[in-house]
């Protein structure tokens, strides 16, 4: 038990290991704390954040959970991530060495969904990090309660760490680069908007919205029941990655 | 000691097949060449072998045990596989690195691999920036690296210049001479020829030859008569083993002289005698052209 615990750690930290060493996670990853930034300054911004309220500006609590929404939006950076990080093993060649070291089409996923939830964690923390900077900055505190930060911390990195595990559950059962990335696009930019406007009670518990609920935005749903449905669809993608590798010749 | 075993193994993708009850084995300090015309089902073969693709029916397995039972197969199991490649923007030796932990090699072997395939200068380069014979090297490295006792190896000569193909000769040699089990697929005939102890000739997913190289090319004598069947069996009567083919009898193991000699004492009119020698390329093309599977023991 103690070996097979050893063995999947020893995996996780290669997967680690392998994502900081392409250029593909360093670019995304800047690109999503470049964008976070945007949103957070548009959330807090004087003049942007007090567009069509009419009188009084926001409050900071207000400011703040205007920046965890925003910022709770670019978990598609992660996911694109997870994606890249299956689809790319495909695409070079590589994972015929994977396969090679480690026949175990479940292990495969379930390692690479690990690292891809830290590295979907650490960085949900670093752009909740840069809004809590930015909204301190300009509204002088956070105006949170213990508790309403405590959730908001907890749902948005959990969202985060979920995103990458749904992307890497996308890129295992598609493997396709091109079609992976594409299809999470239209999926999220077209689809999901488009079921909602069409209708929104089934919309509401779809990932985005799950996913927006876990960062404190949902209406039909809570944190953390948002948070948990997001775990699920997450879940049924890295499941269904796992069935579709194990059927899959290399 | 690993034997390579494969038996009765078939593929098909829907109603293409591409394995057709393909059968032999690959001994431990011998050099197998597995041979074949683009498609002929080779690659499918070692893939099976290694776990990557899932035959229709029949086993293959290292050691009487299939891949991916292995305990730590990369330790047991040193494979190149075409298609097998690298992510283009991490350096060599990051790659090797990273292969050495996931096969839980101590990382002072990826220097020594590196130094082993001459590409020591090379090692801080990103792959995408090396050529096609240094990625080739790096493949190499890579299957070195755990330094196992079986090898299996799909097309290794691809995109390696002359000291390379000498390179990789000497190595394939010197590893079966350790005692390893080396199966090498190519579909250069001159290169498995002068490496190879054993080959195995696949033609559209059946074995058409297999048996040790020596055999299969022995000198044999060609002797055409209308009167074969009396020949052969006044052959027989001499000690003198003969293949019947229509009214071509050729003989293993005999000078022509014997042969004109017995044919002259049985009263057989000889129409041609000749001594015929083959290459692994005629025994190939022959293999290929019959359609049947040629064995020898």
């Amino acid at each position: 038990m103690s070996g097979n615990w050893g063995r999947g750690r020893d995996l996780v930290e290669i997967e680690l290991e392998r994502a900081t060493r392409t250029r593909t996670t360093w670019t995304i990853a800047g690109a999503m704390v470049f964008v976070a930034g945007l949103v957070v300054y548009g959330a807090v911004h004087p003049a942007a954040a007090s567009t069509g309220t009419g009188g009084a500006g926001p409050t900071a609590a207000q400011e703040i959970r205007a920046a965890v929404s925003g910022v709770g939006t670019l978990r598609v950076f992660v996911t694109l991530l997870g994606v890249l990080l299956v689809t790319s093993q495909y695409h070079h060649g590589d994972i015929v060495w994977r396969y090679l070291a480690d026949p175990s089409r479940a292990l495969f996923v379930a390692s690479k969904a690990v690292a891809c939830a830290v590295i979907g964690a650490f960085l949900g923390l670093v752009v909740l990090q840069l809004a809590a900077v930015m909204t301190v900055v300009h509204a002088g505190s956070l105006g949170l309660s213990r508790g309403e930060a405590a959730s908001t911390v907890a749902g948005t990195v959990g969202a985060m760490a979920l995103a990458g595990i749904l992307g890497v559950g996308v890129g295992a059962s598609v493997r396709s680069q091109t079609a992976a990335v594409v299809g999470t696009l239209v999926a999220v930019l077209l689809v999901e908007p488009l079921v909602t406007a069409v209708a929104p009670a089934v919309g509401a518990y779809l990932p985005s919205a799950a996913a927006g609920a876990a960062a404190g935005g949902g209406a039909a749903l809570g944190w953390a029941a948002g948070l948990a449905l997001y775990a699920g669809y997450a879940a049924a993608a890295a499941a269904t990655g796992v069935i579709l590798c194990r059927r899959s010749d290399v | 000691m690993y034997t390579i075993r494969v038996d009765h193994l078939t593929k098909r993708y829907g109603p293409t097949v591409v394995l057709d009850g393909v059968s032999f084995q690959a001994h431990p300090g011998r050099v197998t060449g597995f041979l074949g015309r683009n498609g002929a089902g080779k690659t499918t073969t070692l893939r099976i072998l290694v776990g990557l693709v899932a035959p229709t029916s029949g086993t293959a397995t290292i050691g009487g045990v299939p891949y991916a039972d292995l305990a730590d197969p990369a330790r047991h199991v040193g494979a190149l596989l075409d298609g097998a490649g690298f992510h283009p923007g991490v350096a060599a030796r990051a790659q090797l690195l990273l292969l050495a932990r996931g096969a839980g090699v101590h990382a002072s072997r990826v220097d020594e691999v590196l130094a082993l395939t001459d590409l020591a200068d090379a090692a801080d380069r990103r792959t995408g920036k090396l050529s096609l014979g240094m990625r080739q090297r790096l493949a190499l490295a890579a299957v070195l690296l755990a330094d196992p006792p079986v090898l299996v190896l799909d097309e290794p000569a691809n995109g390696l210049d002359p000291p390379g193909l000498r390179w990789l000769r000497d190595l394939l040699r010197g590893l079966a001479a350790q005692g390893r089990t080396v199966l090498v697929s190519s579909h250069q005939l001159n290169e498995v020829s002068v490496v190879a102890d054993d080959v195995v000739v696949v033609n559209a997913g059946r074995v058409a030859a297999a048996g040790p190289v020596a055999e299969l090319t022995r000198p044999r004598v060609v002797v055409r008569t209308p009167a074969a069947s009396v020949l052969a069996t006044a052959l027989e009567r001499a000690g003198l083993h003969a293949g019947l083919d229509g009214d071509v009898l050729r003989v293993l193991d005999a000078t022509t002289a014997q042969v004109g000699d017995v044919a002259a004492a049985a009263g057989a009119p000889i129409h041609e005698l000749r001594l015929e020698t083959s290459s692994l390329e005629d025994v190939f093309f022959a293999s290929i052209d019959a359609g049947g599977t040629r064995r020898v023991a």
